[in-house]
């Protein structure tokens, strides 16, 4: 009986040393595909592609006249900058913001995709793990009838 | 004495039989590692994975149709698609679960934009699969007949691309450009007939202005905004003014007749493919 439960502490221990074994392999086996994936950083073109559709592109923030059907690239229709609308536009939650403002600076609308972890993250982004991809392009803002000039600023938060 | 030398003796045993064990299965799951990750071509695999990613979310910044043909990494590399990921895997990997031995990407999807879930392999120098964008809808296309994709693509997606028969007329008085209007009948891909009379679809006149009259649809206004392109293409001015009945009637100067045949076959082509 002693022997019985010898054997039976044994075995436990065994199976625990393989677990701990396993769990060690697939550490070193995730610790490779951190490693690779880091090689292969695309943000900036990732970032690069958002900025070229919110400008140009229809599905973007581009003004599309409903009567035509033309777009017109680097006129931002202030309509389509809304959160609904963005989130939409982009499935991929990378925490973003945009902002258009008039010649002056004033911020006329601000729109966010995962606001909540953008919010978490952009106080962060002095740390090397983190980074704020950002650009300003000169736009025409369309309101209604009236067109003006301004800013749309893109902001975009990674992690490395 | 006897009995405790022996029980630690045992013991010794069991300690150096457990190590050797260990030794055993941690050498043989380190060489497992080893082989594979010197073997193995999952760098490749994640670069292709991404590459394609980016070329999916790039194809829906465009505006109107792209088509791209994705010509790399032809060494019998493999493509999966799912809402927003991209997976990619040798096509030998195929039988094997896909989801253990692919590498997967994932790519932002525009709910605007209507994603076909197909599968595009890619086996061989001579397939170039394609990324298409038609108007709102995004998919995959490869001429590889076992999943014969493009079949798929005419018949699942748009029915209407099947063009009709257009009919054409003139009331020019001018030989010539009578001629070339002509000469838009039996084109290949379209099909075109001419009349004597009016009542066709589309009356073509000589002006010393381009002006389209279209009716007021949406789908006709799109073909003449397609049709004025054309002509602002070639260096020309053009106008489209609202048409008071159902057919086209193109004011065309009478210089650029003979380019008629090629302005309104490309038009065709592209207003079919945006549809």
């Amino acid at each position: 009986m002693k022997l019985n439960k010898k054997a039976l502490g044994d075995v436990v221990l065994w199976i625990i040393r393989i677990i701990v074994l396993v769990a060690v392999v697939a550490a070193i086996n995730f610790l490779r595909i951190i490693a690779l994936n880091n090689a292969l950083q695309t943000y900036d073109t990732e970032f690069y592609i958002l900025n070229t559709k919110m400008m140009y592109s229809p599905t973007g923030l581009a003004y599309e006249s409903t009567a035509t059907g033309r777009t017109y690239p680097g006129m931002i229709d202030i309509e389509k900058l809304d959160e609904a609308y963005i989130n939409n536009s982009m499935t991929r939650n990378i925490p973003s913001r945009f902002t258009l403002t008039d010649e002056n600076g004033v911020v006329i609308k601000q729109e966010y995709h995962n606001k909540e972890r953008y919010n978490i993250l952009e106080p962060l982004t002095f740390a090397k793990q983190y980074n704020l991809l950002n650009k300003t392009q000169y736009v025409l803002i369309k309101q209604g009838e009236q067109t003006k000039p301004g800013f749309l600023t893109i902001e975009m938060v990674v992690s490395r | 004495m006897t009995d405790q030398n022996e029980e630690g003796i045992q013991g010794m045993l069991n300690q150096l039989v457990s190590l050797i064990i260990i030794v055993l299965i941690f050498a043989a799951i380190l060489t497992f590692l080893a082989l594979r990750v010197y073997k193995d071509d999952s760098f490749e695999k994640n670069h292709i994975a991404k590459d394609m990613a980016l070329a999916l979310e790039a194809i829906q910044t465009g505006q109107g149709n792209t088509i791209l043909s994705y010509t790399k990494y032809t060494d019998s590399y493999s493509f999966a698609f799912k809402q927003g990921i991209v997976q990619n895997y040798k096509t030998q990997e195929k039988k094997l679960p896909l989801d253990f031995m692919a590498v997967s990407s994932t790519f932002s999807i525009d709910q605007n934009i209507k994603f076909t879930e197909k599968e595009m392999n890619h086996t061989g120098t001579d397939i170039h699969p394609n990324l298409i964008k038609t108007g709102n809808n995004l998919y995959a296309e490869t001429p590889d007949k076992e999943y014969n994709l493009n079949l798929h693509y005419y018949e699942d997606i748009n029915t209407s691309t099947q063009p009709k028969t257009y009919t054409f007329s003139t009331d020019s008085k001018d030989e010539q450009f009578k001629e070339y209007v002509k000469t838009l009948t039996n084109q290949p891909g379209y099909q075109f007939s001419y009349k004597e009379h009016t009542d066709t679809d589309f009356v073509i006149t000589e002006s010393k202005e381009n002006i389209i009259y279209a009716p007021q649809t949406k789908e006709k206004r799109k073909l003449a905004s397609i049709i004025a392109n054309k002509l602002i293409e070639k260096g020309e001015n053009a106008a489209i003014l609202p048409s008071g009945n159902e057919r086209f009637t193109i004011k065309i100067k009478k210089e650029l007749a003979s380019q008629l045949t090629s302005i309104l076959q490309e038009s065709f082509k592209q207003y079919y493919e945006t549809q």
